[in-house]
């Protein structure tokens, strides 16, 4: 009983996950660049589904063998350490760029980790 | 502990292996395979004069000993006692649940930090080119951040279906509500909108 829930809620996970990943998709096509927020989202977005594809896989046995215990969980894992490191390195860069701008011109607008 | 114990035979041998030989051993050999406590394990084969081979096979979780399971392989031979012990060392779905907590709240102090930074008007410059929605962007991020570490948070503790059910689709649901912020907010016109939402 509990296993079936656990199953559909993965499977709800996963829908939500690709509307998610077809909206950052679609911003960082538009974007033109590989270097913006949006595109680095996206490939946070596809390891975390790559997780739960996994996890899903793992649930009903189809192809994953039981032998590979949490290996979804681990590619969870791995999304949001992408995810831990993308954001800090885009502060430090925005911080940094952020200085040398200030040394350079005080009135310049300081670029932010977010666009 | 066995080496201390009256109940143990003469020809007990105590070594420790890796899991792999563990894995090999008991599917070679085993006759009665089941998950025995430590005490049961041992008795069991003592009481009944078998011999047989006891695989000790423990789990760990953040370094600690949490589980420990008992295999015994039983042989109709003089009486012989072989203890084999392998630790387990890989991630389990508790370890990989407290990293990611760790992980995900690190990550969480960026646009917390950008958000009160924002609040302060310190953080973006004092010009013309301020975009009114970058404080919405920092803390629907933080929200989304923080709702998925309390997801890893409750899973950490147990509570898989409240995690499943309801902090992840809520996290997702809420990088949804980000994602679409962010489509607006990158649109053709955006200037227009902002220096409206200004006004």
């Amino acid at each position: 009983m509990i296993d079936t829930a656990l199953y559909s809620l993965d499977v709800l996970t996963l829908t939500l996950l690709l509307i998610a990943l077809s909206i950052f998709a679609l911003i960082a096509v538009r974007s033109k660049s590989i270097r913006t927020f949006q595109f680095q989202m996206s490939i946070f977005i596809i390891i975390w589904i790559l997780g739960e594809a996994a996890n899903t896989l793992q649930a009903s046995g189809i192809i994953l063998p039981r032998d590979l215990q949490n290996f979804g969980m681990q590619i969870h894992l791995v999304s949001m350490v992408f995810f831990g490191i993308m954001l800090w390195v885009r502060f430090y860069y925005s911080e940094r760029a952020g200085k040398k701008l200030k040394d350079t011109n005080d009135n310049e607008d300081r670029p932010n980790a977010m666009q | 502990m066995f080496e201390n114990s009256s109940l143990i035979p003469d020809s007990t041998f105590v070594t420790d292996t890796g899991i792999s030989e563990i894995k090999n051993l008991s599917s070679k050999e085993h006759n009665l395979q089941e998950k025995f406590p430590t005490q049961v394990a041992r008795e069991s084969l003592i009481n009944h004069n078998y011999s047989g081979i006891v695989i000790e096979h423990i789990n760990t979780t953040l370094g600690i000993q949490t589980e420990s399971l008992w295999c015994i392989c039983i042989e109709k031979r003089p009486m012989h006692l072989i203890i084999i012990r392998g630790i387990d060392n890989r991630l389990t779905e508790i370890d990989i649940n407290f990293v990611s907590m760790i992980v995900i709240f690190t990550a969480a102090v960026i646009p917390v930090y950008i958000a009160i930074k924002l609040n302060n008007n310190s953080y973006s410059g004092n010009n013309n080119n301020n975009n009114p929605n970058l404080k919405k962007l920092a803390i629907m991020l933080a929200v989304f951040i923080l709702v998925h570490g309390v997801y890893h948070i409750t899973r950490f503790l147990g509570f898989n279906l409240l995690a499943e059910g309801v902090f992840e689709p809520l996290s997702i649901t809420i990088l949804i509500a980000f994602g679409v912020l962010l489509y607006y907010n990158n649109t053709p016109g955006k200037k227009e909108r902002q220096q409206e939402a200004k006004a």
